[in-house]
């Protein structure tokens, strides 16, 4: 069988690593594509520093580390970017996401305005499926601050939603105010 | 808004993660509380739409491929992943030089103490070109 870096550990990680890494890159960039790529970067980085690797912490805690780096590393070059783009041509900023559906532009919305720490706790732990102890592992963070987050993310989304429909309320569809007029 | 005691045990209730105990308290709660009732339907509801909105998404196909791409094109070209250690080692071996070069100049055990500095700096290379022949040959 053909192996990627022909190294059986390199490829034992790889399989068992592979998508929940893709997964933490998705939370912490919010983009699938931009999400794949630094997967590549962060498993290259692994498969060179893989002979080094001296077990002083887990391969799951190593392995997390180098992916948050090499996200949050991504996160800040894309924002000077826009930062210089934006002071240099004055350009409006070209979303990162695909349009969402109807269904749930709303909620996706809402999810976006989230300060960033409970955005990539609230998004990952419904993509590691409702686990607080793979969250905690994949950022880095102890059991109960996930929580508190999760918690704290979701009652402000509560509150950003029961904002977003009351100003739907408020505003008149302009052939009611036709009518009115 | 629901009762400030009630509101974190809602949401771990919400999530499936209350203990049985906890869940037996809060029943008894909201079976009292209209308005503990309410959030944690609006948060149950809330729960549904994110589990439905957040779907796992998938690697392409070609990503192994293209990983496999990736570490063909580094094995290409491996001639400068042994430099920073390098360099590494050589600014380590000046420095202890240096100390070594010092302490020789002092009377009695200063030149005994230079020369296991110099010895000692001289292993630590030949460690540190080892560990940058490993990384730069290590996965062939």
């Amino acid at each position: 069988m053909d192996t990627v870096g022909g190294n059986q550990a390199f490829e034992r990680l790889l399989g068992e690593y592979r998508d929940k890494v893709f997964r933490l890159a998705c939370s912490l960039l919010g983009d699938e594509a931009a999400a794949e790529d630094a997967a590549q970067e962060i498993f290259l980085k692994i498969w060179k520093a893989l002979p080094d690797f001296r077990g002083d912490s887990s391969v799951s805690t190593w392995i997390y580390a180098i992916a948050r780096n090499t996200c949050l590393t991504r996160r800040r070059i894309a924002a000077e970017r826009r930062t210089y783009s934006l002071e240099e041509t004055n350009a409006a900023e070209i979303p990162s996401h695909d349009p969402p559906s109807a269904a749930d532009s709303d909620l996706r919305a809402a999810i976006d305005r989230l300060p960033a720490k409970y955005q990539h706790v609230v998004v990952l732990f419904y993509l590691e499926d409702r686990s607080y102890q793979q969250v905690a592992l994949a950022l880095g963070l102890p059991m109960g601050t996930v929580k508190t987050y999760l918690h704290r993310g979701k009652k402000e989304l509560a509150l950003l939603l029961a904002a977003q429909n009351t100003r739907k309320e408020s505003v008149i569809p302009w052939p009611a105010l036709n009518s009115k007029i | 808004m629901a009762c400030p005691e009630f509101e974190d045990l809602i949401l771990d209730y919400s999530e499936g993660a209350a203990s049985p105990a906890d869940c037996a308290l809060l029943e008894s709660h909201i079976a009292a509380c209209g308005e503990c009732r309410g959030y944690l339907a609006r948060q149950q509801e809330l729960d549904l739409r994110l589990a439905k909105s957040v779907v796992r998404p998938a690697l392409s196909p070609a990503f192994n491929s293209n990983l496999a791409e990736l570490i063909a094109a580094q094995r290409r070209a491996p001639q400068f992943l042994w430099l920073p250690r390098i360099l590494n080692a050589i600014g380590y071996l000046s420095l202890a030089l240096a100390a070594g070069c010092l302490l020789q100049q002092l009377p009695n055990a200063g030149a005994w103490v230079g020369l296991v500095s110099i010895a000692a700096s001289a292993a630590f290379c030949i460690w540190e070109m080892g560990k940058a022949l490993r990384t730069t040959y290590g996965h062939r």
